[in-house]
């Protein structure tokens, strides 16, 4: 009798396995989700083609990257995506972005920040996140905190990993080890895991509405990066420098991430075909020039940017010397 | 003159914000609580304890009290590669018998145990930690001064601390020397006079105090593995009244000796340990807390030896098991002198598995069996045996800590069986058990 209502006890425990438990994500793992990876169909060969989807300036949710997403083919690697519109804020805010480790995998991110005509204004690489060991309740992760501050003009943001991230892998603090230092213990002598970086993941993310203090060690992001994971086209190697005029001589940033010039992608077509510089027609170098000037003068920096870009996209090979001589002489 | 502003200065502004200050609090803790139930009729009853009875066949399902732990702990120092740092820990704990067979001192929001001591009853609260710790003032070691758990070792699924070298102390640790590191502390005993103790003059002196000074060294070999040798030494220090009067086995020192191996085993490790202690080292051997008492006027004078083997560990199998395990065999060889040491003069061996399944990330099933069997070293002595199945069903957040994950919500059934379990032999409760 007795071990007949055991029993029954613990078929009715067992039974409850999933009724009683909360929705966990299904993220796959590792290796099928580089089968995925392989198999997925990429959507997009520009920024403009991702569908973005809105999220409000107090989103705070879990996101679960599990080969659903988008599919893009970046001259960094072919990545899921996610790919969000900011919300409009006109005051700067900060987006925290936690990846979390889990059996043994995590997703790398990079994030990459568009303006609303979709150039590149900002890339995060996955190099500038910061592991973050587990605390209180709050699991091992891979923490970044961005804050956008508005003269950025971030319209867009898309979370990717990159074929170089995957091949790497984040070392973190055994369990046991943590255990052990929580409890007083000495320490139990083992290894440390680490864990695999995986094209799929589980995302922490939360938007707050003013700058946050990273909790990591972050390198300060100090220039704008102008630069294109997207085919070829429009891939500057120079890039503006964020400074003020005395030292506009400084030397541009370089493309931070250095598998984005590696891998072209075959399947990709660029949008804007590849012209070489010093191909453009005289008239139209001289009207371009003309309009840089005529925006710096009016110190209407973000319009003589852009103006730069469109130069140089068609072919100017003067349009960005001349911006900076102009700017140098700005008083 | 207008500001010139090029382009966005993403670093000005972030570089104002100061990155999170190094003096933080540290906030640990532990807690267990719950409720529970006897299956006939009652309140549960537990063959373990959070103290000196461990858990021999396992402790899921097998605790009837609520313990808590909280560890308050800052660097208030850093300087030039030299931190200071204040820890303190507080407990609490409702009521738990010496002996082999627990009640339940759980009730209302207020009363706990009728005959324990306050507060409101059945309570009992303790500083259990008060030390500052100075890193980078000798090599890249820590030095501590106060009262400490200090480098404790514990199998987890028994609540088992194989070695506790704790109280007020000073010490070193892991001082790096040669290809290991290298640790030593000063830590005391003292105990009140056993009044059954005849002879021994305490006037002034009410405490009979021994000195332990511990030595160890921990350096990997194998590349993943690792060896820990440790080396207590207790000797008495009496007064000069109390040395006139106390004999002379009283004032024998003993030691512990110990080695440990730890080795990375399917995604998870292995922990071989051998330790041999004589005089009243061997106390600590034979029930809990190795290393924790030097008292010859206790236990374990004249001569006596224990010896004990473990091997333990947490190991993964696939994405969705894991399993704890822990082998104990001890034995010792008391002097009798004291009719008292009896209960520490036998032989002991058991068993504890703990397999988990993991059903997504939060649920998880686990199943803990636990087999003990001992025998009095005294003529006549029976074999005695208890074991333990616990059935529980878990909730807590496992996407990484898997086994360790806490807090860890469980519903559970307990069946116990063998020769001391008495007539309570079926419980089942809710407990939650979590760390931080």
């Amino acid at each position: 009798m007795r071990g007949l209502w055991f029993a029954c006890v613990a078929v009715a425990l067992a039974g409850c396995s999933s009724m009683l438990g909360l929705e966990s994500p299904g993220v796959p793992d590792r290796d099928a989700a580089l089968a995925m990876r392989e198999q997925a169909v990429p959507c997009c060969t520009a920024p403009q083609q991702l569908k973005f989807t809105p999220i409000d300036p107090k989103f705070s949710a879990l996101v679960a990257i599990d080969g659903s997403e988008q599919l893009v083919e970046f001259k960094s690697g072919r990545s899921f995506v996610e790919a969000w519109r900011l919300p409009a804020n006109r005051a700067g805010y900060g987006i925290v972005i936690d990846s979390m480790i889990r059996g043994e995998e995590v997703f790398s991110p990079a994030l990459l920040l568009l303006d609303s005509q979709f150039n590149a204004v900002q890339y995060i690489s996955s190099e500038q996140f910061v592991y973050v060991p587990a605390k209180g309740m709050n699991g091992d992760r891979l923490n970044y905190t961005l804050n956008i501050p508005p003269e950025l003009g971030a319209t867009y943001l898309v979370v990717l990993t990159t074929d170089e991230a995957l091949s790497g892998s984040t070392e973190y603090i055994h369990p046991a080890r943590a255990y052990a230092e929580a409890q007083s213990l000495s320490d139990p002598n083992v290894p440390n895991p680490k864990a695999k970086h995986s094209p799929v993941g589980l995302l922490d993310v939360r938007v707050e509405g003013t700058f946050v203090t990273p909790v990591g060690e972050q390198k300060d992001v100090v220039d704008r990066w102008v630069g294109s994971l997207w085919g070829e086209g429009s891939a500057a190697t120079a890039t503006e420098t964020a400074t003020t005029a005395a030292s506009a001589e400084q030397a541009a940033r370089a493309v931070p991430d250095s598998s984005a010039a590696m891998v072209v992608a075959p399947a990709a077509v660029a949008t804007a075909t590849a012209v070489a510089p010093g191909s453009m027609l005289a008239e139209t170098e001289a009207l371009y020039n003309d309009m840089i000037t005529k925006a710096v003068a009016a110190r209407d920096i973000d319009k003589a940017l852009k103006l730069v870009e469109e130069a140089e996209r068609a072919g100017s090979a003067s349009a960005r010397p001349l911006f900076v001589e102009q700017v140098k002489t700005l008083k | 003159m207008a500001n010139f502003k090029a382009l966005p200065i993403a670093a000005a502004v972030v570089a104002s914000l100061a990155a999170m200050s190094a003096s933080a609090v540290e906030f640990h803790g532990y807690m267990r609580a719950g409720i529970g139930q006897n299956a006939d009729g009652g309140g549960q009853v537990c063959y373990g304890n959070g103290g000196g009875a461990a858990h021999y066949v396992g402790r899921l399902g097998d605790e009837c009290d609520m313990y808590a732990e909280l560890t308050l702990g800052q660097e208030v120092y850093n300087r030039d590669g030299k931190t200071f740092g204040v820890v303190s820990t507080i407990a609490y704990g409702t009521w738990e018998s010496l002996g082999s067979v627990q009640g339940d001192s759980r009730g209302n929001s207020w009363q706990a145990d009728a005959g324990g001591a306050g507060p409101w009853n059945g309570g009992r609260l303790s500083v259990r930690e008060m030390y500052a710790t100075g890193k980078g003032l000798v090599g890249d070691s820590t030095l501590w001064m106060g009262k400490r758990f200090g480098q404790r070792k514990d199998i987890h699924i028994m609540d088992l601390f194989y070695l506790m070298n704790s109280g007020y102390g000073a010490g070193i640790d892991s001082l790096s020397a040669g290809p290991g590191k290298f640790s030593f502390q000063w830590v005391q005993t003292a105990t009140e006079q056993d009044p059954a103790l005849a002879g021994v003059d305490t006037s002034g002196a009410p405490y009979l105090r021994s000195n332990k000074l511990d030595a160890r060294y921990s350096l990997p070999v194998f590349g993943d593995h690792n060896i820990e040798v440790v080396g207590i030494y207790g000797k008495p220090t009496l007064t000069d009244a109390q040395k006139a009067t106390a004999s002379d086995e009283f004032k024998d020192g003993g030691y512990l000796a110990m080695i440990e191996h730890t080795m990375p085993l399917l995604g998870g490790f292995n922990k071989v340990a051998f330790q041999y202690a004589t005089n009243s080292l061997v106390d600590g051997l034979m029930t809990n807390f190795g290393g924790l008492n030097y008292a010859p006027w206790w236990v374990g004078a004249n001569g006596s030896t224990g010896y004990r083997f473990l091997d333990h560990g947490v190991v993964k199998f696939g994405k969705s098991v894991e399993l704890g395990y822990a082998l104990t065999y001890s034995k010792s060889d008391i002097d009798d002198a004291d009719a008292g040491d009896a209960w520490r003069d036998f032989e002991r061996m058991n068993v504890v598995v703990r397999p988990m399944y993991k059903w997504n990330d939060v649920v998880s099933t686990a199943l803990e069996l636990g087999y003990v069997e001992q025998q009095g070293n005294d003529a006549g002595q029976e074999k005695t045996d208890l074991s333990k199945v616990t059935l529980a069903q878990q909730w807590s957040p496992l996407q990484n800590g898997g086994f360790w994950a806490r807090p860890q919500f469980r519903l559970f059934v307990s069946q116990y069986g063998g020769d001391n379990a008495e007539d309570a032999d079926t419980m089942f409760g809710a407990q939650v058990e979590a760390w931080w």
